[in-house]
């Protein structure tokens, strides 16, 4: 049974031990990905603010909602926009006016990873520019034409570039042997 | 096949790279009432969506057919269709009385007719 559906069936019975054990779940399958995207936008101590701030909502929300189709897509959306309005406020206190959007050109992954190692030789194999790529599709889920609109590109040219990278990382895992 | 596997692979990596949330369940679970979830949810209405289809379907079609008579397409067809129909019974009423008088009279048509001319 998916996470969305025991989400429901739990709620549907009103049993709080139960909905306590599903929430738990939910926050252990998702935070390290919440904190993650966080992690692209904030530092360390607002990005756990953000990630409690977005966890706390979502499940708040609940009470009055209770149907989420796609809880991860959801929950890193909302981490997002929580980010984002707290970068706002904290370029607002100390009086800047950058676009906000400006920084997120070139994001490098591998930076707000704990143990780089594990992804292999990827980040010397591939561009900063194709690991956001594959992250934002393979990870949190966008479509090509999401993205596209972030980086303000055609989705084809998107597509071609992902098709790009995913034959690069073929060729790596194929001469580690693990394809 | 080998996308999918290369797309899996990167996606273990990935996952098992990421970072723990320094923020632990307990202390989000403290910011959360628990007791406004202890109500059951109330049933789905779940006649409710066959009724909303069916009265927008009919709404739909009461719109279009309102539309349609008041077009000025179909008032020009309905204006030929009257003087058309006009025309016709005025040859089914020539057609009738001839038949008529030529069957009272002596009946040329019906001996016509059985003579196959």
């Amino acid at each position: 049974m998916k996470i969305e559906e025991r989400l429901r069936a739990a709620l549907d019975r009103g049993d709080e031990t139960s909905i306590r054990q599903v929430f738990e779940e939910i926050y252990s399958s998702y935070s390290r990905l919440a904190f993650f995207v966080a992690r692209q936008i904030l530092g360390e101590e607002d990005a756990e603010d953000a990630v409690s701030e977005a966890f706390v909502s979502f499940f708040d929300n609940l009470a009055s909602k209770r149907d989420v189709r796609n809880i991860k897509y959801y929950l890193l959306n909302s981490v997002k926009f929580i980010s984002y309005r707290k970068k706002k406020e904290a370029e607002k206190k100390l009086a800047f006016d950058d676009d906000l959007l400006s920084d997120d050109k070139g994001v490098d992954v591998a930076k707000n990873l704990d143990n780089v190692e594990m992804l292999g030789e990827i980040k010397d194999v591939l561009t900063p520019s194709e690991m956001h790529l594959l992250v934002e599709h393979l990870e949190l889920g966008k479509t090509f034409r999401e993205i596209a609109l972030e980086e303000k590109t055609t989705g084809s040219s998107i597509s071609s570039k992902y098709k790009r990278t995913l034959d690069k990382l073929k060729d790596h895992y194929r001469k580690e042997g693990r394809l | 096949m080998i996308e999918k596997k290369t797309e899996k692979i990167f996606r273990q990596n990935f996952e098992s790279s990421l970072s723990k949330c320094p923020v632990d369940f307990e202390r989000i679970a403290t910011k959360i009432d628990f007791s406004q979830y202890k109500r059951p949810i109330a049933p789905k209405k779940k006649w409710l969506k066959p009724f909303v289809i069916t009265f927008s379907c009919v709404f739909t079609a009461i719109l279009v057919t309102t539309v349609l008579l008041a077009s000025p397409l179909f008032r020009a067809s309905q204006t030929a269709f009257s003087s058309n129909a006009g025309t016709a019974a005025t040859v089914l009423t020539e057609g009738a009385s001839s038949f008529a008088s030529d069957g009272g009279s002596d009946g040329t048509a019906i001996s016509e007719f059985s003579s196959g001319q």
